[in-house]
């Protein structure tokens, strides 16, 4: 099940929260293992095994690391869980792929197809299980007891299958007690109602003019098609997965969580690696705290530095999924941190802020050409053409009638979209909140025009589909 | 332990903010959750207090009820491979209230952002929708491979074959265009018809119908993405121009208004439910009853009757289906008064509907329609049945998104 989704909405979320908010605080838990379990199974009834035995794993080990802290015999346990998991999600998410590449090797060619499909989430609630048994032999955090909790932990729906990925030790105490209240309940609504108008009123439609552009064969496409395209579609997996992420920290303070950020505003970032401190943060933190400082950060000499980049940069390409294109996108990314870290760094603390977002716009919207090659094109070689388009290499002329017309008549929506993806809408909101009554009654407005205008959009399409689901 | 993101410190600053507000403001906070609250259950509870509907007339597809909870081994079976799920979802997309005036409010929406057309159906002058339609590779693809087909065809037998090609709404309409709206991705594809029609002999009905158009007569529908009666004369008078006989002038037809209250596809496509509805007009000649009309399959004559037109379908949504009774692979039209007419064999789509009443004024008909057509090859056919001529009369829209024609050549040497 997806939030943007009418039975989400209507059906699933009312009755999860009369239930949750009946019972008493002890039974909270219990409540939320149920419902989140419900809320993946709908999706992937087969796949819920899966998901339990990877709880059964992380807790039974978690457990027992947290018994025979500072012995050898935890190291031991460790290994195996971080074995395990890895194991399960290598084979669900990268057999395919390793075996379709191992075949052209005549030795490998015994491969079977085995045509698995993707657990939903398993990419997101692996890399939280497997946090709780590091946290634990880390000492960062405190074994839980508690089967009921440390399950409600991993399959907490808001965050299930698309993230944030939240760390054990960051709400190992809101699973022993959290704060139930108005001032969390509105609040929640009103981060959740922001995400679902993202989602359903901008990135939908957004995806709907990238499918558009993308269609445009490659023969007439002009230079300003092929860069309205990949803008429309720079807009909407920035706001399709911005969105998910705000609409699951809203749900979570429904039911007294408070989850970290995971954007922060990142288009407005002034350079690549700025862009990455803004993107996707839940990830990239992880991957920090779990296998780059592990590595040894950057407290190494300069080619083990570089090795340590490489590795977590080829590792977070090939987390977003199984394809030669993420790992291209992976090493993109690495070869232009290294640039900036080396070389550029002085440089673009000299050039004005607009040139420096500029450049690093430029850099991000090619980086998601490179991204959604393999889901958008049939071949590297159209996606190649399509960035050749976009500098007037193999180009139908500069712009058509149809393009300026496209343009035109999107002009208003862009404004909002381009708005949306900045901070200002939330500054407005900070300066008024406090002082202004009027802007707190704009506010509720807004998010009540807000459910209702979803709504009315979701009716119409009928199809909702988020981008990031399958990772 | 990391220290804390920026963005973290923002959020809880405004917790912090409203932690610090005075008590009273709770009193909105508290009403923000009963209204969304409100809101949402009442919606939630109102989709299963309304009477449900198994059939939608403007989408003219079947509804999703909700989903039936037979014998629990089967039940369970549903809920195990997610098709339970599926169905629960197409309910409430299906069911919700007020759905139709939800989908209206959308497509009003859209225009007042100033995009000025909805699912791609442009909202042009006159009330004309107009769909927008653009072609990607694989559709280009498609309709290179149904135009080789054709030329197979014409090379592999031995009786004269027309080949009329029906423009599309947008290619014919552009007098009602907004001014704002450009044509040229549409436009396009005819580069591709046009390099073929140098090479082959190819019937574009296109500028002769575009020219009407804008001298303001209603040559296509306001709503639907066919060609009006009259649209489809001209067409008729242009193949009749081709065969070498005078057409018969426009007057000498009895116009028959079939219905008043026709909305089409186009229509249903686009959300504007505010448009007015439109005629829909039979053009009669005297004796037309005399003709007969046989839906085939195989050798077996299902159904027939007199004249061409099915007037149950005038009281249905797809009022254009009353033209030969909507899609059939094979229908047979027989003058009984005048039994020696020539044979035409027709291969078409649904554009040759409203053309067919006036071509049975000259021809006696047998006709195929390729998409559904299994009971034989047209080879086959045309060894079983002796016709004196081959018209091969389609929309373009179906040459680029179905395999119309592709099977035409199948079995010829």
């Amino acid at each position: 099940m997806v939030f943007s989704s009418l039975e989400f909405l209507f059906l699933y979320l009312p009755i999860t929260l009369i239930c949750y908010y009946a019972v008493p605080l002890r039974w909270r838990n219990a409540v939320l293992l149920i419902v989140s379990l419900i809320f993946y199974g709908w999706g992937e009834p087969r796949y819920l095994f899966l998901m339990i035995s990877t709880i059964a794993l992380d807790y039974v080990c978690g457990y027992l690391v947290g018994r025979w802290q500072g012995t050898p015999r935890a190291k031991t346990v460790l290994v195996i869980a971080v074995v395990l998991n890895l194991a399960i999600l290598g084979f669900f998410k990268y057999y395919n792929f390793l075996a379709d590449n191992l075949r052209l090797i005549p030795l490998f060619d015994f491969l079977p197809d085995l045509n698995l499909s993707l657990p939903v989430g398993i990419s997101f609630y692996t890399f939280q299980s497997l946090s709780y048994v590091i946290d634990v032999y880390r000492g960062d955090a405190r074994a839980q007891h508690d089967p009921v909790a440390f399950g409600a932990y991993v399959t907490l729906f808001p965050q299930l299958i698309a993230g944030p990925i939240v760390r054990y030790h960051d709400v190992d105490e809101q699973l022993r007690e959290r704060e139930h209240s108005v001032l969390m309940v509105s609040s929640g609504i009103r981060t959740f109602c922001a995400g679902f108008a993202k989602k359903v009123l901008l990135a939908d439609v957004a995806g709907a003019l990238w499918a558009d552009f993308a269609a445009i064969p490659a023969d007439s496409r002009t230079v300003i098609a092929a860069w309205m395209g990949i803008l429309f579609y720079t807009a909407q997996i920035y706001l399709d997965f911005s969105a998910y992420s705000d609409m699951a920290i809203g749900l979570g303070k429904i039911v007294g969580f408070r989850f970290l950020e995971n954007f922060d505003y990142p288009y407005t970032a002034t350079s690549v690696t700025d862009f990455w401190r803004r993107w996707h943060i839940s990830l990239s933190t992880w991957f920090r705290e779990y296998v780059y400082i592990p590595l040894g950060g950057n407290r190494v000499g300069k080619w083990k530095l570089v090795r340590n980049t490489l590795v977590v940069w080829l590792l977070t390409g090939l987390w977003h999924g199984a394809s030669w294109n993420f790992v291209l996108w992976g090493g993109y990314y690495f070869a232009l941190l290294m640039l900036e870290k080396l070389i550029l760094t002085n440089l673009l603390a000299k050039l004005p802020m607009a040139v420096r977002r500029l450049y690093t716009m430029v850099f991000v919207i090619i980086g998601w050409l490179i991204f959604t090659a393999s889901d958008s094109f049939a071949s590297g070689a159209e996606a190649w053409r399509y960035f050749g388009a976009m500098f007037g290499v193999g180009a139908a002329g500069f712009a058509s009638g149809t393009d300026l017309y496209d343009l035109l008549r999107n002009l208003i929506f862009l404004a909002i979209v381009v708005i949306a993806c900045t901070p200002l809408p939330r500054r407005l909101f900070y300066r008024g909140f406090a002082q202004r009554r009027w802007v707190r009654i704009a506010a509720s407005a807004a998010c009540i025009a807000a459910i209702a205008a979803g709504t009315v959009y979701l009716v119409a399409s009928g199809f909702s589909p988020f981008l990031y689901y399958r990772f | 332990m990391a220290k804390q993101h920026p963005a973290d410190m923002e959020a809880d600053r405004l917790i912090q903010i409203q932690r610090g507000l005075s008590p009273a403001t709770r009193h909105g906070d508290i009403a923000l959750i009963v209204i969304c609250a409100l809101l949402i259950l009442s919606f939630a509870i109102g989709i299963y207090c309304i009477p449900h509907r198994d059939f939608s007339e403007t989408e003219n597809d079947v509804l999703q009820t909700f989903p039936r909870l037979s014998s629990t081994g089967k039940f369970l079976d549903r809920l195990w491979d997610g098709r339970f799920m599926a169905e629960l979802k197409d309910f409430y997309t299906d069911q919700f209230p007020f759905r139709d005036k939800l989908v209206a409010a959308k497509a009003s929406m859209e225009l007042l952002l100033g995009k000025g057309e909805n699912n791609a159906v442009i909202a042009a002058k006159d009330s004309y929708l107009i769909k927008r339609i653009e072609y990607s590779e694989s559709e280009l693809d498609q309709l290179t491979q149904n135009l080789d087909a054709v030329t197979a065809f014409r090379e592999g037998v031995d009786l004269p074959v027309t080949f009329a090609l029906a423009p599309r709404a947008i290619d014919v309409l552009d007098s009602y265009f907004p001014a704002v709206y450009q044509n040229d991705r549409a436009e396009s594809v005819w580069t591709l018809i046009d390099a073929y029609a140098a090479e082959q002999p190819l019937l574009s009905l296109r500028e002769l119908l575009r020219t009407r158009a804008a001298a303001g007569e209603s040559v296509w529908y306001r709503t639907d993405h066919h060609w009006t009666t009259r649209g489809a004369y001209y067409a008729y008078a242009e193949l009749a121009a081709l065969y070498g006989y005078t057409p018969t002038p426009i007057e000498q037809f009895t116009v028959e208004i079939a219905s008043t209250e026709f909305l089409g596809t186009t229509y249903s496509a686009s959300g504007f439910y505010g448009t007015e509805s439109e005629c829909i007009e039979f053009y009669r000649w005297d004796g037309d009853d005399a003709c007969t009309l046989e839906i085939l399959a195989g050798d077996e004559m299902i159904s027939s009757f007199n004249g061409f037109y099915d007037r149950s379908y005038l009281e249905k949504k797809d009022k254009y289906a009353a033209f030969l009774s909507s899609n059939n692979a094979h229908m047979r039209i027989r003058d009984t008064q005048n039994p020696d007419k020539p044979t035409l064999l027709l291969i078409k789509d649904s554009f040759a509907h409203s053309v067919v009443p006036f071509l049975a004024q000259h021809y006696n008909l047998e006709i195929l329609d390729l998409r559904y057509y299994r009971a034989s090859t047209v080879s086959a056919f045309l060894e079983k049945n002796q016709v004196d001529g081959v018209l091969i009369l389609c929309g373009l829209d179906s040459l680029a998104t179905s395999n119309l024609l592709t099977a035409l050549p199948i079995g010829l040497t």
